[in-house]
Order: C-alpha cells, then sequence, then structure tokens
C-alpha cells in the first residue's frame, strides 16, 4: 500500500508514523510492515454490520486479539505468520457467520475450544481500520486502527445455533 | 486436550518439512500442507487446544489427493484420516505461548480419537492457490500418449498469448496472415518468443494416474485466466456461434487471401469490429479494445482471436469430456 509520512502529536510529544492512503493509523502498522503486501491493496475503509466469534465471556482477551498474539502454538511448526494473522475475522451477516462456524466445527469438531462457540454483534465504521473484500461466503477480516475498540462497540448475541449439538 | 492412545516419542522423526500453505483458515490455520524435501506431502490438522498446548495431527499424504481437497473435489472426511498413507499418525503438543514441541505420539490411524476426525460431507470452500508460481491441472481419467502431448501444447500458446497481451500488453502484435497452416504456426513461434524465457510456460511435475496431475511452471493469474476462458468456451455456447458466425462471414466476404487488395474493407470492416468485441467477450479475459489497437486492421485482430480460439479447442475437449478439471474452477 502506498504510504505517507505524517507528523502526530501525542502525549508523548511529537514523532512520525505512516499513515495508509486513507488516513488510518492501523494498530498493528509495525509488524505488518514485516510482511509483503499487507494490507493488501484492496483493503479500504467500510462502514457495515459486522458478527465475530467470540468465547462465552465477550471480556476474554481473545475476542478482541488478531490470532498473531494470541498464542503462537496456533500456528503450525515452521510456518509463517502472515498478514492474516494480524487482523480479525468478521462476517456480514448472522447466517454467514453460523453457516461457516458449523461447517468448521464439522470439520475440526474440537474447534470451539479455540475460538468459542458464542457470536457478538457490532458496527465497524470507516475509522475503525481497513476491511478486505467480503468473500462468497460473507467472511472479511478488519486491520484495525488505533481508534477501534472492540469491547466498545460489539455486544453478545448469544451462544451460536447449532454448536452446541455438534461436536461434544 | 484427549487423552492419546499411542506410543511417545521423543523427537518428531521427520525433518525439513517445508510449509505449502493453509487449506483451511479460521483465525489462523485449521489445515497446513507441508511438503518434505524428498516430495512427500504431509497434513497438519489442527485438533485440540486447551491453556496449557495447541495439538497438531500430522499424517502424509498424497500430493493428488490434497490437490483434490483443495479443489473441493473430496470431502474432508476422504481425507482425514482415510487417505493417510501410512497405518498411523502423528500427535505434536505445542507448548501454549511457544512453538515448542513438548509431547509427540506415534499413534495407529484407528486409535486417532473420533472427536478429532471432520464429519461426513465437508469440502474446503476457499483453500487459496499454493502461490508459488505453478498452476496446477487435474487430470481425471485415463490419457493416452497423444492428449498428453495436447494438453501441455494448447495450455502453451494459450497462456503465450495472454501473457503477452495480459501482462506484457505486447503494443504490436505480429501480422498473422489469413488461412491456417504455416501462418498460424508463425504466429504460435512468435507469441512464444515474444515470451521472456524466465516467463515461459514450463512443466514442473506430471503425474499420470487415475487420478493424476500436471504442473505447470506459471504465473498463476495467467494460467487462471486459460483456465476461464477453456471453462468459457466449453460451458456457454455463445462462444462457439460467434466463433461460426465469424468464419461464416470470413469465407463469404474475405475468401482469397491474394484478393484482399480488391475487398471492400470499408464496408466489412465495422462488421469485423464488432465480431472482435463479441468474441473477445464470449470468450473472455481478452481485451478488445487493446487487441484493435495491437494490430493494423480489424480483420488481424478477429483472425487473432479465431487463432486463440482454436488453441482453447482441445482443453474445451478434455473439459466436457471430464478429462480434466482446472484447479481455480469449483464443482
Amino acid at each position: 500500500m502506498k504510504q505517507e509520512m505524517h507528523l502526530i502529536f501525542s502525549m508523548h510529544g511529537l514523532f512520525a508514523c505512516i499513515i495508509g492512503d486513507f488516513g488510518v493509523q492501523l494498530k498493528y502498522q509495525a509488524q505488518i510492515d514485516e510482511v509483503v503486501d499487507c494490507p493488501p491493496e484492496h483493503a479500504s475503509p467500510q462502514s457495515c454490520d459486522a458478527f465475530r466469534f467470540v468465547h462465552s465471556n465477550l471480556q476474554h482477551e481473545n475476542n478482541s486479539t488478531p490470532t498473531a498474539l494470541i498464542d503462537p502454538s496456533i500456528y503450525p511448526p515452521n510456518s509463517n505468520l502472515h498478514c492474516d494473522s494480524w487482523t480479525l475475522s468478521f462476517f456480514t451477516t448472522q447466517e454467514a457467520a453460523v453457516k461457516k462456524f458449523n461447517a468448521s466445527l464439522r470439520a475440526r469438531p474440537r474447534l470451539r475450544e479455540r475460538i468459542g462457540d458464542h457470536l457478538a454483534q457490532g458496527r465497524i465504521e470507516e475509522k475503525d481500520g481497513l476491511c478486505t473484500p467480503t468473500s462468497r461466503h460473507g467472511h472479511f477480516s478488519l486491520h484495525e486502527s488505533v481508534a477501534f475498540d472492540f469491547h466498545s462497540v460489539f455486544s453478545m448475541i448469544g451462544p451460536i445455533p447449532g454448536a452446541v449439538d455438534q461436536g461434544q | 486436550v484427549l487423552s492419546i492412545k499411542g506410543n511417545k516419542l521423543s523427537v518428531f522423526p521427520i525433518s525439513g518439512l517445508k510449509w505449502v500453505r493453509d487449506l483451511m483458515w479460521l483465525d489462523g490455520p485449521l489445515l497446513s500442507e507441508y511438503v518434505h524435501p524428498h516430495g512427500d506431502r504431509f497434513l497438519y490438522c489442527w485438533s485440540d487446544c486447551n491453556a496449557k498446548a495447541t495439538r497438531w495431527m500430522v499424517m502424509r499424504v498424497a500430493e493428488q489427493t490434497i490437490l483434490r481437497l483443495a479443489n473441493g473435489m473430496l470431502p474432508l472426511d476422504f481425507v482425514i484420516t482415510r487417505a493417510c498413507q501410512d497405518d498411523f499418525v502423528y500427535f505434536i503438543d505445542v507448548l501454549a505461548g511457544t512453538r515448542k514441541d513438548t509431547e509427540i505420539w506415534l499413534s495407529r490411524v484407528e486409535d486417532v480419537p473420533p472427536e478429532y476426525l471432520p464429519q461426513k460431507g465437508v469440502f474446503l470452500d476457499e483453500a487459496e492457490p499454493a502461490g508459488d508460481g505453478t498452476y496446477t491441472v487435474l487430470l481425471d481419467e485415463s490419457w493416452n500418449p497423444t492428449d498428453l502431448f495436447v494438453l501441455p501444447k494448447s495450455f502453451e500458446q494459450a497462456y503465450s498469448f495472454l501473457h503477452a497481451h495480459l501482462q506484457l500488453q505486447v503494443p504490436t502484435l505480429e501480422k498473422l496472415p489469413w488461412r491456417g497452416g504455416f501462418s498460424s504456426m508463425h504466429f504460435d513461434t512468435w507469441v512464444r518468443r515474444t515470451i521472456p524465457s524466465q516467463d515461459r510456460l514450463g512443466v514442473d511435475k506430471v503425474m499420470v494416474a487415475s487420478p493424476g496431475f500436471i504442473r505447470f511452471k506459471a504465473d498463476d493469474e495467467t494460467a487462471g485466466h486459460v483456465a476461464q476462458c477453456v471453462l468459457n468456451v466449453s460451458e456457454r455456447p455463445a462462444a462457439r456461434a460467434t466463433y461460426d458466425a465469424v468464419t461464416d462471414f470470413i469465407k463469404k466476404n474475405i475468401p482469397q487471401t491474394d484478393t484482399l487488395t480488391q475487398i471492400d474493407w470499408p464496408t466489412i470492416d465495422p462488421r469485423l469490429i464488432e465480431y472482435t468485441n463479441q468474441l473477445a467477450r464470449d470468450i473472455g479475459a481478452i481485451n478488445p479494445g487493446r487487441l484493435l489497437a495491437s494490430v493494423r486492421t480489424p480483420f488481424e485482430a478477429v483472425q487473432i482471436l479465431r487463432w486463440f480460439y482454436r488453441r482453447l479447442h482441445p482443453m474445451v475437449g478434455f473439459h466436457r469430456a471430464q478429462k480434466l478439471t482446472f484447479t481455480t474452477e469449483r464443482p
């Protein structure tokens, strides 16, 4: 992504940081600078309703943490972190999220141990970061801006329908 | 995590595995493909976790099986663990917060806990291409030597043209004289030579089996365009109808190559431009405006499209006979 240098005032004084074409300062900019083509060129600010898999305790820190920071053991040995490792996964509709969760649970029946089995809903605004284009399955990834606070925007819907009946 | 029935190992006995791609991803990889320096393929299947560790199940699986899994042609339960090439799998527990193995088991396939097996009928839906400068075509039925010669040849011709047109954006395409035979062969050669040697299509690996595959060294975007053009011609009657109409128009209006100077070009050029636009749209991938700008006359543009259509045709036949599947098409 083409980038510009901006001067920013903060409580720590004047410092320079890199801001993308869209004027969004990303939360993990320093880390994703190490990843090729990250964020992807087609990622852009969006405003949309969003749904995310969460653990039953909405305050669980993994609910709002990119996988790169949750636990390195999430990645199989000798694999590299990539661009998606620094994003949060969302779905544009509840139906798409439920469908994906149940399909994934059928593929890996212990999945709820890793990503929870509840669903949270919120609204992502353009200031919240850069979204990848929505896939045909309703999934997109968010490169969070420094301003984005998952816990202030998202609220619990409840257990994912169907999740309780499978894989137990 | 569940208890494992098996023999505990002091070290993971396989070294040198290289990550190829993630086949399933949901907030991190759930299924990843690896390759051993000797060529064997392995799957790392995320299986379980708790506060102390993440557990991966590792098994050796044939490459053509993984290709079919990734292409949505095989359900996951046909692969895990039914397609395991050994009578055993490995379980690796990776210490939470690290990438360090803590415990490793060798477990018989029949002792894998059912909770670690996929349910029936689950297909991968969005596996990423390997992104390693290769493009794979799956071979579905018995292939004879002639067909095995024709497939890479026609793929290369179509690929070279699209690479020149889409990637290199060659400003002037070689003049293509009117009828087949030597002139078309000349164009075949010219198109191929237009491509820098490092960008030319190569064959990386061929496995002729039932099922098998052929893997090209290729720019996967251009190769994907070739596949899409074949699918467009194979599955839509419009391209064939336009090709026949163009051919008929040429026979009636441009009967002889040695009488070209006597033809009333201002009258028929607009029709040739229409046919160029229509045939390019029906085949796909080709930009008719750029094509017309890169030749001297609309007749050359339409002839090049007819040449391209004929180069696709052997692959269209294989696709219709269900002898091949492109890895960028979904069933």
